[in-house]
């Protein structure tokens, strides 16, 4: 299959911004890719895993030519990010992290007919297209309704509309069903298939969902520290995942040192923290294939003075990473 | 085209989605034209030497002044606005990832405002004349909208700086409601320059709304002096220059944004 996208040996690093800063040239800098090389062919679905601020969306970002790297290269069917921007975007369709995306007053398919406009599309076509788009993903009866009206959910759908519009060759994702419930998250995937399918594309998936990777990818990369430390198969992955289990908890008030007494939890093997945002954290609890220790687990929390904001079952990322970078299939407390 | 019709529309659209304000909106300017002819009138009759040369009539004098200075704030503000807006509500990367180019999304971000603003002072100019009589010389229509492109021109010259310093440094700039304010004291708005201090009176040239009101009343009110009209087109045309200065700051600020990784951060 020939290569759609190829990023060579390239690296980024974040400068703080400021007029001082410029003046100065010599600012301090926060280096996230440190020479990330990846060929992603035609037919391929990739997952993009790793932990948060590894750099997964800047990576996303270089290839939509939002971003130029410091060092090294990015062609997307031959077309240089840098050199040939125009050509590139022709060919990539992008659902942003960030839902809101929208404009606010303007009902979803205006919206949608913005964005067909700005890609050049052809009146009729573009009509055409936005029905079929929102009927597909269950938003035909909220197309007339402001887009401030939409819940979450309808606005990550819309948002998966807006990338199809074009019908992209190389489609790129970044969370795009976190808030979707499963059913409609089933209908993104369905639809998604269809279209990659349709073009001969290639879809790059960034998600913290296991199942979700291993239900649509065929390929997983794993970056961290920089690099994609391990490019394998989905077979592969799910190997390493099989005997893992576990379940995801937002709190609130838990200091660090708990993480300690929280590992000691009967039934559990590993507690990291997934992400902290404004004073709640995303806790990710790696347990035993079909031993999930939710009672033992929330008293000794509350006995810590955290609060449970929520709580769902989910094969822990992290966990199963860890397991894939050291090469075997092993328990996870120990990784 | 595409890009421009989609901002014209879609800033439509959400003017239309606020109907009070959208049929409102110009309510004020028939106000102020009001307001501007009954002030006019405590002056008529009087022999003003500053307002000589302009024909001796302080209502013609002040509508054109005024007209043009309604220009000068909504499109000095209206691309840097447009960014700030669009990066606030996460739009600009989702602009920015299809064809249209960052120059263009970002130009024609603030058109609609242009217009609106264009639709004004001709409406403002439009009632003055025809309700309060207004003294002007209605052969050099073309000539004043040539003035009046011209000046328009300069001012989104002047926006696209802004909205370049906006994407550059993630901040708004103090420069144009300076320069804004700064128009409105020196550069005869409300009364000649001539009235003001010699020290004042020395920055007014620096300014692209002075030559562009000294023209507008040079070309266009009844019995107004045209000897200056020559220096007030050269030093109006000077100032065209700042509009592609403004288009390739604009383009630099991109590439630097790209750069920095930068793009939606405010």
């Amino acid at each position: 299959m020939p290569e759609m996208i190829i990023v060579d040996s390239v690296e980024k690093a974040f400068r703080r911004q400021s007029v001082s800063a410029l003046l100065r040239r010599s600012a301090p800098s926060h280096s996230v890719l440190r020479g990330v090389t990846l060929e992603i062919a035609e037919g391929d679905y990739l997952a993009l895993l790793g932990a948060n601020g590894v750099g997964k969306t800047t990576l996303l970002k270089a290839i939509a030519t939002l971003l130029l790297p410091d060092a090294g290269t990015v062609t997307v069917l031959g077309s240089d990010i840098r050199t040939d921007g125009d050509r590139v975007r022709r060919n990539v369709g992008y659902v942003l992290a960030d839902e809101r995306s929208f404009h606010w007053r303007l009902t979803g398919e205006e919206n949608l007919h913005f964005f067909a406009k700005l890609d050049g599309m052809a009146a009729g076509d573009r009509v055409a297209r936005a029905r079929f788009l929102l009927d597909r993903l269950d938003l035909s009866s909220a197309g007339d309704r402001p887009f401030g009206q939409y819940s979450t959910g309808m606005k990550q759908r819309l948002a998966v509309a807006r990338a199809l519009l074009k019908r992209p060759r190389v489609l790129l994702m970044d969370e795009p069903t976190r808030s979707i419930d499963p059913a409609h998250a089933a209908d993104v995937w369905r639809l998604v298939r269809e279209e990659v399918e349709a073009v001969s594309g290639c879809l790059v998936l960034v998600t913290h969902q296991i199942q979700e990777a291993l239900s649509l990818c065929s390929r997983v990369a794993i970056l961290a520290d920089g690099e994609i430390a391990l490019d394998t198969t989905a077979q592969q992955m799910e190997r390493f995942a099989s005997d893992l289990d576990g379940f995801s908890v937002s709190v609130r008030g838990l200091s660090r040192d708990g993480l300690i007494q929280l590992r000691a939890v009967p039934g559990v093997c590993d507690v990291r923290i997934a992400s902290q945002v404004a004073g709640e954290q995303v806790l990710e609890v790696a347990t035993s294939s079909g031993d999930l220790p939710l009672g033992g687990f929330i008293e000794e929390l509350t006995g810590l003075g955290a609060t449970v904001c929520s709580l769902q079952r989910a094969t822990p990322l992290q966990a199963v990473v860890q397991r894939l970078l050291a090469g075997t299939p092993q328990k996870a407390g120990a990784a | 085209m595409n890009t421009a019709s989609a901002f014209f529309m879609r800033d439509f659209q959400v003017a239309w989605s606020y109907r009070f304000s959208f049929f409102f909106q110009n309510a004020s300017l028939l106000f102020s034209v009001i307001t501007l002819y009954f002030v006019s009138g405590l002056l008529e009759g009087s022999e003003i030497a500053a307002l000589s040369q302009y024909g001796g009539d302080y209502f013609s004098f002040v509508l054109l002044g005024t007209g043009l200075s309604l220009l000068a704030y909504p499109l000095t503000k209206a691309f840097s606005a447009g960014v700030r807006a669009a990066q606030v509500s996460g739009t600009f990367e989702a602009m920015l990832i299809t064809r249209a180019t960052g120059t263009g999304i970002v130009i024609s971000s603030g058109m609609y405002s242009v217009a609106i603003a264009c639709v004004q002072l001709l409406l403002t100019w439009l009632i003055g004349a025809v309700i309060f009589g207004a003294e002007f010389r209605l052969t050099q229509i073309p000539l004043l909208l040539g003035v009046v492109a011209m000046t328009v021109a300069i001012l989104v010259g002047i926006g696209l700086l802004s909205a370049a310093f906006v994407i550059a440094f993630k901040q708004s700039e103090p420069f144009t409601g300076a320069f804004v304010a700064g128009s409105l004291l020196v550069s005869g708005i409300m009364y000649p320059t001539s009235v003001l201090p010699r020290w004042l009176e020395v920055v007014s040239p620096l300014l692209p709304l002075t030559h562009a009101a000294e023209l507008s009343r040079f070309l266009f009110i009844e019995g107004a002096d045209t000897s200056n009209v020559g220096m007030h087109f050269f030093a109006l045309l000077g100032f065209c220059s700042l509009l592609p200065i403004g288009v390739f700051a604009l383009r630099r600020s991109l590439d630097f944004a790209r750069q920095a990784g930068s793009l939606s951060q405010y």
